[in-house]
């Protein structure tokens, strides 16, 4: 038995396919076009204050957040506003985006990036709701894929004490490399952002959860996190979805969030990586949330990357730099092959969840046909949440959805287990879904 | 000889007992039922689609009986059968248009491009769930069939991957216009056949763009109606069924062939002919 610790409910261990994982961050050039989507959080949707032929700096405020459970969209360039259009996004839905038309169109991003001037911060010298305001004008949102603005998760009722923080460096998605990345180049950064939430929470320990496929991003990690006492790393078993906040609570303290639940209910916050080096950003540079460490992969690629691209950036813009031919393309992933969505359009922008662009062609597709059920089982073993899938589906399929099988399909998180063993084919996350939509509709 | 006798007179005695018992109970406790409510259930067309509202055609029935009105028609019976209904009862016979679901969209594979393949669940719910649109109209009918799964009356099927419904057939339960995730099914009166084949409500180059029969927006329908039944509200025309007297002039001024004359002809725009 492994010594290393992780969640005891199910799992699966695909393919890691990690690639891209010895290429340092790079910047890639600025596109002709930037459509930037002006909802990429869960929440409220923002309204627009980017005004047509407006000409707007870097930084400047493009759509504004509407609420508490939403979140600011900033330009990440300087240019002019062309239009603001429907477009559809990596993920399928249809969302407005501001078209923006850059002043520097071919100019390397990465000297746009160092521009920016460092100052000097003192944490100790901003109150905590100064750093929550400050996370919230950022438009900082959870960069794992999901988009919770963060400001909200940081701000937990007073009646839930809050007595441990997690950092989600476990990327157990195969193929993305992203994380991985920015843990070795940006571990110190991680660090300053780390101490930043930490300051929220009244220096609670932190713990660092990275899986053990990636024992040198372990090595840094432990070498910046040194000077502090508090601030421990912790490997975790190669386990699929050892990221998902629920599993990676319990593998680290060993607590389960209850049904229907937050992290919060059992005194526990999660961040992911890419969002702390966002928090550093926020403070040290002053920069908002512009960009994103993204990974190019897949077997269409020539030339892997973990690349820096300015948020807005159509997918179209990357074929060239990264001998990608377009023709071929059958199947383009946004984020990871378990969670990830299939994209509509080849002129979809990337986002501030973008954590990956998978680009296939015909080799890596099969359309497979939905087989009935033969029983095996095999769905409920891997479920790392415990739940009777195979039965749910039956359920849903019938349309006959009870009370108590009502509250199982809530708390599926969708990770795609259950698929990804069927040796029958059954769409089993589909149907979930399908079967979570109707519950909705029904209240 | 004895050993028979016994136990029948002692079965018969308890049968005589119980029998007693249970008639006078059965007197004592009889609910009177109007028996009117089981004679309107036979006249009813019996479909049990709760469509009313009721939880069913004796549901139906009893709350008609009980309020002696027929004030909520039942959608599936047609005209005849209402009024055989309100004879029997002696009431008003309610204000029974026969209604039909009518799809606002002739977004068929010659008129709009699909712009992904689609390998999943056959449920426009389940499609949904993955992206808005799966054709270059965001507003088109989506054709996977969830209208055609919950229609207890077969009127409805796909063809060209769009909705055709069956006007004969439908009864106008209303049941399809909850199934429909894009919100493009809608209910018209049975005779009225004109109708605007779109639901496209973003301005004419992006429709026309999206769908070579989208409404545009511009106007000529409005302009020809001599009724005042068409408008056009963000760049869609709609029809008001209590004024339009199917003139069919809209249809003929139509230059992107989005008004159509539903069961009939099908209408060729203006500057083809």
């Amino acid at each position: 038995m492994s010594l290393l610790k992780t969640f005891n409910r199910g799992g699966i261990h695909p393919p890691e396919e990690k690639h891209s994982a010895n290429e340092p961050i790079t910047y890639g050039t600025i596109p002709v076009q930037l459509m930037i989507p002006v909802n990429q959080h869960i929440g409220k949707p923002t309204e627009v204050v980017a005004e047509r032929r407006a000409a707007v700096k870097r930084g400047e405020i493009l759509a504004k957040s509407t609420g508490f459970v939403s979140s600011n969209v900033h330009s990440p360039v300087d240019g002019v506003v062309q239009k603001i259009v429907k477009f559809p996004l990596l993920g399928g839905q249809i969302s407005d985006c501001v078209v923006i038309k850059p002043a520097n169109i071919g100019e390397n991003f990465k000297d746009i990036i160092d521009a920016d001037t460092l100052n000097e911060v003192n944490i100790e010298g901003f109150s905590k709701d100064e750093i929550k305001s400050k996370i919230d004008e950022a438009g900082i949102v959870g960069m794992g894929g999901a988009g919770f603005p963060t400001h909200v998760k940081l701000s937990p009722p007073a009646e839930k004490p809050i007595d441990q923080l997690i950092i989600n460096g476990a990327e157990c998605e195969p193929y993305i490399t992203s994380d991985h990345r920015l843990m070795l180049q940006k571990s110190d950064e991680m660090v300053k952002g780390i101490r930043i939430l930490q300051k929220l929470f009244d220096d609670i320990p932190v713990t660092i959860g990275i899986e053990n496929n990636k024992p040198d991003a372990v090595k840094s990690m432990t070498e910046a996190t040194a000077p502090y006492k508090n601030i421990t790393v912790q490997a975790l078993q190669v386990k699929y979805p050892q990221g998902g906040e629920k599993q990676l609570i319990e593998s680290i303290t060993g607590r389960e969030v209850p049904s229907k639940g937050l992290p919060m209910d059992v005194g526990v916050v999660v961040q992911n990586v890419a969002t702390v080096v966002a928090v550093y950003d926020a403070f040290y540079y002053k920069r908002p949330l512009t960009e994103r460490v993204t990974t190019i992969s897949g077997n269409l690629v020539d030339k892997l990357v973990n690349i820096v691209y300015p948020m807005g950036t159509p997918v179209s813009h990357l074929f060239e730099p990264h001998g990608i031919d377009r023709e071929k393309i059958r199947l383009l992933l946004g984020g990871g092959p378990m969670m990830g969505r299939t994209a509509f359009s080849l002129e979809s922008p990337i986002g501030k969840t973008t954590s990956a662009l998978l680009f296939f062609d015909d080799s890596a597709y099969e359309a497979r046909e939905e087989n009935p059920c033969i029983r095996c089982g095999n769905c409920i073993d891997v479920c790392p949440m415990g739940l009777p899938v195979a039965q749910l589906t039956e359920i849903i399929q019938a349309n006959n959805i009870s009370t108590s099988s009502k509250e199982d399909i809530l708390d599926c998180i969708e990770c795609g287990s259950c698929s990804y063993v069927c040796p029958a084919d059954r769409r089993l996350v589909e149907w979930i879904r399908i079967g979570k939509n109707i519950i909705r509709r029904e209240k | 000889m004895f050993e028979i006798l016994l136990p029948g007179l002692i079965l018969g005695g308890f049968a005589l007992i119980s029998s007693t018992g249970l008639f006078f109970a059965s007197k004592k406790f009889y609910v009177e039922e109007d028996p009117r409510i089981e004679k309107v259930v036979d006249m009813l067309p019996g479909a049990n689609c709760g469509a009313c509202g009721f939880a069913g055609c004796q549901a139906y029935a009893e709350n008609a009986i009980h309020k002696m009105s027929l004030e909520t028609t039942c959608p599936v019976a047609t005209e005849e059968e209402m009024f055989q209904i309100s004879e029997f009862m002696g009431v008003d016979s309610g204000s029974g248009i026969k209604m039909v679901s009518s799809l606002m969209c002739n977004g068929t594979d010659a008129n709009t491009q699909h712009i992904a393949e689609y390998h999943g669940i056959e449920d426009c719910w389940a499609y949904t769930l993955i992206a808005d649109a799966n054709k270059a109209c965001a507003f088109a009918c989506l054709g996977l069939g969830s209208c055609v799964t919950v229609c207890p009356f077969d009127a409805m099927k796909i063809e060209n991957s769009i909705v055709i419904i069956d006007e004969e057939k439908c009864t106008g339960c209303t049941l399809c216009i909850d199934s429909c995730p894009k919100y493009i099914l809608h209910m018209r009166p049975a005779g009225k056949t004109v109708t605007v084949t779109c639901f496209n409500t973003d301005n004419g180059a992006m429709a026309k763009k999206a769908c070579n029969v989208a409404c545009i927006g511009c106007m000529k329908c409005e302009k020809v109606c001599e009724d005042d039944a068409i408008h056009v509200n963000d760049f869609l025309a709609k029809i008001d069924y209590d004024k339009c007297t199917l003139c069919e002039k809209c249809v003929d001024v139509c230059p992107t062939d989005a008004i159509q004359v539903m069961g009939g002809r099908v209408h060729v725009a203006a500057e083809n002919v």
